[in-house]
Order: structure tokens, then sequence, then C-alpha cells
């Protein structure tokens, strides 16, 4: 018998129960999705603010600004990377939305070196309940690229910010992309004897922009 | 060059656990390193809990997840493997820890690699395929910070979670300065850290193939998970032709959805943190128009006993998400470290897996270092009676008839007298008094018949008043 009917059969003995319709496990796995707030954090009442201030506060290992719209992204880029002292040489991930912007000044190029100073890159959404950026690899993507260099920025509309982790499993339904990065923080490590480094091997800094896009902007958040 | 050169990594055996432990507990610099990791741990993981109200709820709902998922495994490795297969991964089934070696090697082969990167998992370590990859003269990098530094002082891992928890910084600054040929300065973590980033980043792309685990392989999708702080999953992943995951059969949930619940108990039980780093899914090889990652990716799905587990009474163990929480509030662990285990897997988890993974007249020793004080499942995420398997581990153990003549010989008196009450009361009542003699300051640091106890801790004074069944008569105790 081959390894796989093996191993099959091995568990179906081992279950001895015989194996359940496919739709009554469909239902018994929905079950144990139902009444999942006592078991979660609670849900933002803004999961915009909720998401800026979790990344704002100083024990988590990213920083945040706000832009009012995509288009300051390059002003923005320009000054973080004058402050860090950074040049103007910047890797951008080639996604057809930055792309678009206008990058006079910069000196720009799409694949990230070993050793990559600054990158930018748009998510594809936010999640407030970790301060998470979700990531996904594609043809305008290179995974690499938010790897490798020592400051990473990343750009997220706040019209993407979702609460909670189911949100963005509901959300990303469908064929998944090759890699999908939950990304929280710069990388860290406490492997030597548990004391907190940032800048193991992936980016040291990471710089999240939020960028405003609903419709009436930030007033709309004001509620009566 | 490892932090307790005393201790011999190529003879350390589970059935050698006593000797091990004693070599352990003579080690002052051991207990600094467990004391100063564990501890933090400990510490950060009792922050993490108390701020999620939601935690207990949390936890019995992750254990149910993992449970319904046991219960129809078969039909979740099929879905699985069909989805996956969709994706263009390649799926390989294996019975045991040989054959998974064997087929991760061969893929190796196929693909001409001379040297293979590897993101940290203990499905890896136990089915021994760090050696397997040395004999089939393949170049093994370890990426994960700890794991490189457990590599370079030659040593197995020490813990799930931190593999180097026995080496200490002076240990990683003079291994670093030899194999990393650059002065080191012990007090400067950050520029340790550094200084590894610096050598793995070339090993990282110039590897033919990238080896991971997985911590959860997702039955909807066909894709898996991984988990880390430092960013070398991806990096491991991305670089090489061809990605290979091992991972036991155990790791799958049903959905995206269910693996919150987990992913949310997994970070909070192992480091304190509300979600680890880098939380990636990896689904399938490169795609047409992909910019990068490998044009192969390979899953070997591991059974390795995981089968008989479920049909023996141990499938409790089979919900483990591999958190290392309840070594880090292990008295024992906290004493020891994780290599006088002798096994791949250490303290409360590690005393169950062992004995079937290397069988119970290798490890019965492990069950037995236990002072089933409770406080490791009263912390496990997805809530595993630890004591209770161990109890049944001891009880198997007495059964077959492995447990030597002196321990049988006093139970068997012990049963004898217990089971008469006035003479067990006669007993006790002679004995009492007879202990407190030895007793000072509360505590009893040597007495006749107690020395395997006494060598390593005191036994405390019996309490004025008598025994308890005296004070219970008294009305003072209910
Ligand atoms: S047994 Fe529980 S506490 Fe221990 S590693 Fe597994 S999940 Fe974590």
């Amino acid at each position: 018998m081959s390894a796989r009917a093996d191993i099959l059969s091995a568990v179906r003995r081992a279950l001895k129960a015989p194996p359940a319709a496919p739709d009554l496990i469909v239902a018994e796995a929905a079950a144990l999705l139902e009444d999942l707030d006592p078991a979660r954090p609670p849900a933002p009442a803004d999961p915009v603010e909720a998401f800026f201030a979790k990344i704002d506060d100083p024990a988590f290992a990213a920083s945040i600004e706000r832009i009012d719209g995509i288009r300051a992204l390059p002003a923005a880029l320009r000054s973080y990377m004058a402050r860090h002292r950074l040049g103007f040489r910047l890797c951008l991930q080639p996604q057809e939305e930055l792309r678009a912007l206008s990058w006079a000044g910069f000196d720009l190029h799409h694949e990230a070196a070993p050793d990559e100073a600054v990158a930018l890159a748009a998510g594809r959404r936010g999640i407030s309940e970790t301060g998470s950026v979700v990531l996904e690899s594609g043809p305008d993507s290179r995974i690499l690229n938010l790897f490798l260099p020592f400051h990473l920025v990343l750009a997220v509309r706040a019209s993407t910010i979702l609460g909670r982790l189911e949100d963005h499993a509901e959300a990303s339904a469908g064929l998944p992309p090759r890699n999908a990065i939950l990304m929280t923080g710069a990388s860290g490590t406490s492997d030597i004897e548990g004391s907190y480094v940032r800048g193991a091997h992936g980016p040291r800094f990471l710089h999240v922009i939020l960028i405003e896009d609903r419709p009436q902007g930030r007033l709309e958040e004001v509620r009566p | 060059m490892s932090a307790a050169p005393e201790l011999h990594p190529e003879t350390r055996r589970p059935a050698r656990f006593k000797a091990q432990a004693a070599e352990a507990l003579a080690s002052p610099r051991l207990k600094l390193a467990l004391d100063r990791t564990a501890g933090n741990a400990e510490a950060k993981r009792g922050a993490a809990v108390a701020a999620f109200p939601g935690f207990e709820a949390a936890r019995v709902r992750g254990a149910a997840i993992k449970d319904h998922t046991l219960r129809h495994l078969d039909h979740y490795l099929e879905s699985f493997a069909a989805r996956a297969e969709a994706l263009g991964t390649k799926v390989h089934w294996a019975r045991t820890a040989d054959e998974a070696c064997r087929i991760t090697v061969e893929i190796c082969r196929q693909a001409g690699a001379r040297s293979a990167t590897r993101s940290k998992s203990m499905l890896g370590e136990e089915i021994g395929l760090p050696h397997a990859l040395a004999e089939a003269g393949i170049e093994r990098v370890e990426t994960d910070l700890a794991e490189h530094i457990v590599q370079l002082a030659g040593d197995p891992p020490s813990h799930i979670v931190w593999p180097a928890m026995h080496i200490a910084r002076e240990q990683v600054a003079e291994l670093f300065a030899e194999h990393h040929q650059t002065p080191q300065d012990p007090d400067d973590v950050p520029s340790m850290v550094e200084s590894a980033r610096r050598v793995l980043r070339g090993k990282f792309l110039g590897a033919d193939v990238g080896i991971s685990g997985a911590n959860f392989l997702i039955a909807e999708t066909g894709a898996v998970c991984t988990v880390t702080n430092e960013g070398n999953a991806e990096l491991t992943t991305t670089p090489p032709r061809v990605h290979i995951v091992t991972a036991g059969i155990e790791k799958l949930v049903p959905t995206l959805a269910h693996a919150m619940t987990l992913l949310r108990l997994l970070a909070r039980s192992a480091t304190g943190a509300e979600i680890t780093q880098y939380t990636t899914f990896h689904a399938g090889p490169k795609r047409p128009g992909d910019l990068d990652g490998p044009e192969e990716m390979h899953i070997v799905l591991v059974d390795n006993g995981r089968s008989k587990m479920l049909g023996e009474g141990l499938e409790e163990m089979l919900r483990c998400i591999r958190c290392g929480a309840c070594m880090n509030h292990c008295v024992v662990y906290r004493q020891i470290g994780g290599h006088a285990y002798g096994g791949v897997y250490p303290g409360p988890m590690g005393a169950v897996l062992t004995p079937v993974l290397q069988g119970l007249k290798e490890s019965r020793a492990l069950p037995q270092a236990c002072t089933l004080n409770g406080k490791c499942a009263e912390v496990c995420p997805v809530k595993i009676p630890l004591p209770t398997l161990l109890r049944g581990w001891r009880i198997r153990s007495w059964r077959e008839g492995l447990e030597p003549t002196t321990v049988r010989a006093g139970i068997g008196l012990w049963a004898f007298v217990a089971k008469r009450p006035r003479l067990y009361r006669l007993g006790v009542k002679a004995a009492l008094p007879v202990l407190r003699i030895f007793g000072r300051k509360g505590w009893i640091e040597k007495a006749p018949l107690l020395g395997a106890w006494t060598d390593q801790r005191d036994f405390p004074t019996p309490p004025r008043g008598g025994s308890f069944m005296a004070q219970y008569k008294a009305g003072r105790r209910s």
C-alpha cells in the first residue's frame, strides 16, 4: 500500500467511528466560529482609529503617520528618508498605484539589493486588533522587497482597515495569493537570553503611512 | 563551547534522565540562563493573558477546534492534499521519521542541492532531518537565530520556542567570534544579532533549497502557515528554487478563520505577544507573472506515531500547538533545562511525547520526572490534561513491568499498609516524630531512606499537630 493509503487507513482505524458526511463536518466546523466574541478581543468602535493607536503605542515595534491622500505619499517618503539620513535611493514595490505617483527627485528601482536601505510597498489591508498590515505576492509584488531592506515603509488605505483577524479571513475568501503575510511590526528576536532586539533578519524599522481615502475624510468619523 | 560542556550531546538519552538531570543541576550557569529566559517568558505570558479577558474562552474554543479537526482528520487530510495539489504543491506522505527524511533528501538530490537553508521546525528535529542532510552531504544552514547558535555550538535545541535557552550571552559571543570571525561584545546583544544577520544574509540568497515546518495547515485552501518574529521563514522559502515543508499530520485546521483563534493563543502563550511579527501563508509555488518565489513547493505530511496516539488515548496531546508554556512553567524544567530529558521535546509535553517516539522502556523516567502540580495544564492554551496523560504513562509503565524491583517492592509495601487504615495510621504516627528530629527551619536536608529526594531539595518538616487524619478528626482540617 502507498504511504498515503496507509496513513489514511491508520487514521480511520484509530478514529473508530465511521466517517461523517462532509456536509455534517462543514456544519460542525461552522458552529465553531459562531458566537466567537467572548473568545476574542472586542470589536473596535472605529477600526481606523484603533489601528492608528495600536501602532502608535511606544511598545509596538513600528511608527505610523497619516496623510490626506495617496498623492502626498512621495512627500511623506521624502521627509522620512531625510529624517533617517537614507539618501533618496528608494526601492519601490512595482505596484501600479505607487508607480503612478510623481517621484521626481528620487532614485527609484524595483528590486531590493541584499543591503537595501529603504523600500516602500502598499499593503492590501490593515487589521486593527493586532496592528498588522496584510501583504500579498503577485506580478507587482516581490516578497524579498519586504524582507531585505533595513527600513520598510508600508502604505495602507484607511478604507481597507478591518477590525479583527476573522474579518481578514472573511475578506480574503477565494483563491489565496501564493504568499499572504500578516506583518506586525519590525523584525525582532529574543533568542539571546530573552532580551528583545529589533532587526533580526527582516527590516529593523517599520513605518506605516495611513492614507485617508474615505469619502469625507476624517470628518466622517465624528459621530453624533 | 556549549553552555554545559559536562553534558555530552551524543550520549544523551531519555533512559539516562537521572544522571543527566544530576549533571544539569550541578551547573549554576545553566540555572542562570534558564531563569533569565524562562522567567522572562513566564512574566510576558502572564501580562498578555491578563490583558485579554477572552483568553479562557479562547482556550475552550481552541481545544474544540483542534478536537473537531482530529475527529475528522482523514477528511481534512484528504481535502488539504487535494487543495494543495491544485495549487501546484507536490504532497508526499511519510509513515515514519526515516521515510520523511528519505523523501526530503531525495527532493534535495533531485534539485541538485548543495546547501539548504532551514527555518526552525521541531518536526524536522523529531524526524532527525539535520542528521539526514549531513549524511547526504548537503550543507544545512539554520536561519532562526537560536537555531544558528545551537548549530554553531553543536547542540540540539533545549526548548521548543527558545532552542538556545541553555546558552548564556557570553557563550554566544565566544561562538560568534570564532565562527563569524569578528570580535564580539557579550554585553552588546544588538551587535551580536547584527553579526548573525550579516553572515546569514549571504546564505539565504545562495541556498538551493529552503526547508520550513508548518504551524498550521489550512484544509480549506491548501496553504501552509508559518509564524516567526525574525522574518527568517520568508527569507528561507522565497529565494531558493525549491521550498520543502515538513509537517505533522496534526497541524491541520479547517479554515483560515479557525486558525485565527489558535494564532491568538499561540503568540500570547509563547512570547506574550498578541500575534507574531510575521504570520505567513504559503500557497503553492511561484505563479505565472510572480516576481519571486520557489519554482517547486513540496509538503511532506508526517505520521510518525500520530495515528497511533489518536487511537490509544493520547489524542488530546495532538492538540499541542508547540507554544512552550508548559515547560516555562514547569518546576522540573526550570531546574534542569531541556537537554536532561534526552529526547527532542522537553518538559511536560516532551514527557508525554517521548515515550511515543522512543518507546516507554527507553523513556519511562520522563513521566516520573513530574510533581503533578498541575501548572502545565493550567497554562496550556489548548487545555491538554498533561498530568493525566503523564499519570497514564506511569500506570502503563507499571503494568508492563518496566519499573525497577526496588520501586515495585516499596510501592507494594505502601499499598499493603495503605489498604489497612489502622496499620497506615500507626505507621504515620510513628514516622512523624522521627521526621521532625531531622528537620531544621521547616525543611529536612537529610534523613534515612530519603537520600534520592534530599540530594537536590529539602523535604518539608511535618507540621505540628499530628498527621492529616489526626487533625481532621480533631476538626482542624476540612
Ligand atoms: S502541551 Fe500545551 S503548553 Fe505545552 S507546548 Fe503544547 S500547547 Fe503549549
